[in-house]
C-alpha cells in the first residue's frame, strides 16, 4: 500500500513538474495581471506607469508558468490594493510616497508573489529580487540604479596593473634599502 | 652635523621603521593576496562554493544550475507563427541561444540573465527584455574582452542570427552608437515590434572601467513569430 503511495506520490509530483516545464502562453486570465500593471496609476499631479522592464519581467514569467483564475485573482486583488493606497496618499510624484507606505505595497508585492510560490527580498534596500522555490530570479529590479545595461568591461586588467604596480613599488623599496645599507658599509 | 642633519636622520629612520612594520607587511600581504587570487583561485572557488552552500540562507534548498537547450539546425529561416505552448522558456541561468554575427568573430552562447557569473559565461540577456520571436526589444551583453570582442568590426547592414531552441531569428544590423548607459533613451523595452540590441563596453581599447557602451542596434529581417495566445 505505502509503495503505491509513494508511485502515486511520484507520478503527481512528476506530471505537475512536467507540466509547469510545458506550461507557456498567456492565457486570457493572465492578461488581466498584465493588463493591471500597464495601467497608469493618478497620482496628485501626474500619472505614474510602471517601467516596461518590469512588465516584461511579469510576461515572461507568465509565458513560462501557468496560473489558475483563482491566483489570478488574488493577485489582481493585490494589484488593487495597492493602487488604492497609493491613490490614497495623494502624493505628487511616486518617490514622495511615505516610507511607510512603501513598506506596505512591499509587504502586498509579497503576498502576491507568495501566492504563486515566490519569494520576494528586499537586499539592501533598494533592490527587490523575486525568486521561485528552486531560488531562481524570475524578477529583480533595483530602484535606485536600475538600468539593463550592465558593466560589460572585464576588471581583471585593472587588477593585473595595480598588482604590478605594487610588485613595482615593492621591489623599489626593497632596491632601495639594500643600496642605502650598502651605502653605509 | 646641524640640527637639521640630525632631524633628517630622526625622519628618516622613523620612515624606515613605518616601512619596516607597516608598509612591507601591507604590502607582500597585498601581493600574497594577489598570488593567492591567480593561482589558487581555481582549487579554492569550489571549497568556497560548498561553503557557501552549506551555510547561506538557501542551505538545504534545491539550488538551480541552469540547462543548456538543445538548439535547432541551422538553415534558412521560415518566417511562420509558432503557438507559446510548444516552446521551453528558459529560465534565469539558462544558456537557450546562440548568437553569430557575419563576417565578424562573434559566435557565442546566449544566457537568459545578466548576472556577473554569466556575463563570464557568454552573452547575456536582460530579462526584462523580450525573447526573439516575442515580438519587443531584445538586449544582450557581453565582455569587449571576450565574447563581444569583435562587435567594433559590425557593420551596418550585417546580419545577427540568433538560434534559439525553437527557431533561427535573423536581424539586420541598422545602427551603431556610443551611448551612456544610463541613457534610457538609447532603447525602448515597451517597443511592439521586434528589435535587438547588442552591447558592450567602450572604447575598446581601454583598460579598466568604461564609462560607455557600445551599441548595436538590428532590425527584426526573420524568424518565427511566438503567438503567445495559444
Amino acid at each position: 500500500m505505502k509503495r503505491i503511495i509513494a508511485l502515486v506520490l511520484t507520478l503527481g509530483i512528476f506530471l505537475s513538474l512536467s507540466l509547469m516545464a510545458n506550461a507557456a502562453g498567456i492565457s486570457a486570465d493572465e492578461q488581466k495581471i498584465l493588463d493591471a500593471l500597464k495601467s497608469e496609476i493618478q497620482l496628485k499631479s501626474s500619472t505614474y506607469k510602471l517601467p516596461a522592464e518590469y512588465i516584461n519581467q511579469v510576461e515572461n514569467f507568465l509565458n513560462a508558468n501557468d496560473l489558475n483564475s483563482d491566483e489570478v485573482n488574488q493577485i489582481l486583488e493585490k494589484i488593487n490594493e495597492v493602487k488604492d493606497i497609493i491613490k490614497d496618499v495623494n502624493a505628487r510624484k511616486i518617490s514622495d510616497i511615505p516610507s511607510s507606505v512603501k513598506k506596505e505595497i512591499i509587504s502586498l508585492a509579497s503576498e502576491a508573489a507568495n501566492v504563486v510560490d515566490l519569494k520576494l527580498t528586499v537586499k539592501s534596500g533598494n533592490q527587490i529580487v523575486i525568486t521561485d522555490s528552486q531560488n531562481v530570479v524570475v524578477f529583480e529590479a533595483n530602484v535606485n540604479t536600475s538600468t539593463p545595461i550592465k558593466q560589460t568591461d572585464t576588471q581583471m586588467m585593472g587588477f593585473v596593473i595595480v598588482s604590478l604596480m605594487i610588485v613595482g613599488l615593492a621591489g623599489l623599496v626593497v632596491f632601495k634599502s639594500i643600496r642605502l645599507r650598502n651605502d653605509r658599509v | 652635523m646641524t640640527v637639521f642633519n640630525m632631524l633628517n636622520i630622526k625622519k628618516s629612520k622613523f620612515s624606515k621603521k613605518l616601512m619596516a612594520f607597516l608598509g612591507m607587511p601591507l604590502i607582500f600581504s597585498v601581493i600574497a593576496y594577489v598570488l593567492v587570487y591567480f593561482f589558487a583561485q581555481p582549487l579554492i572557488s569550489p571549497l568556497l562554493a560548498v561553503t557557501n552552500l552549506a551555510f547561506s540562507s538557501n542551505a538545504g534548498r534545491e539550488v538551480y544550475s541552469g540547462k543548456v537547450f538543445e538548439l535547432v539546425d541551422i538553415k534558412e529561416p521560415v518566417d511562420e507563427t509558432i503557438p507559446a505552448s510548444s516552446i521551453s522558456f528558459p529560465k534565469y541561468g539558462d544558456q537557450y541561444a546562440r548568437v553569430c554575427i557575419e563576417g565578424t568573430k562573434v559566435d557565442t552562447p546566449v544566457f537568459f540573465g545578466d548576472s556577473k557569473e554569466l556575463l563570464k559565461k557568454g552573452a547575456a540577456q536582460y530579462i526584462g527584455s523580450k525573447l526573439p520571436g516575442f515580438g519587443g526589444t531584445i538586449i544582450i551583453g557581453a565582455h569587449k574582452t571576450t565574447h563581444f570582442k569583435d562587435l567594433e568590426s559590425v557593420k551596418i547592414g550585417d546580419a545577427v542570427t540568433i538560434v534559439t531552441s525553437y527557431g533561427v531569428y535573423k536581424y539586420t544590423v541598422n545602427d551603431l552608437k556610443v551611448v551612456d548607459p544610463k541613457d534610457t533613451t538609447a532603447y525602448d523595452l515597451g517597443a511592439d515590434h521586434e528589435n535587438l540590441i547588442l552591447y558592450t563596453c567602450y572604447p575598446f581599447n581601454m583598460m579598466g572601467f568604461s564609462k560607455k557602451r557600445y551599441f548595436v542596434y538590428a532590425e527584426y529581417t526573420s524568424g518565427p513569430v511566438v503567438d503567445v495566445s495559444k
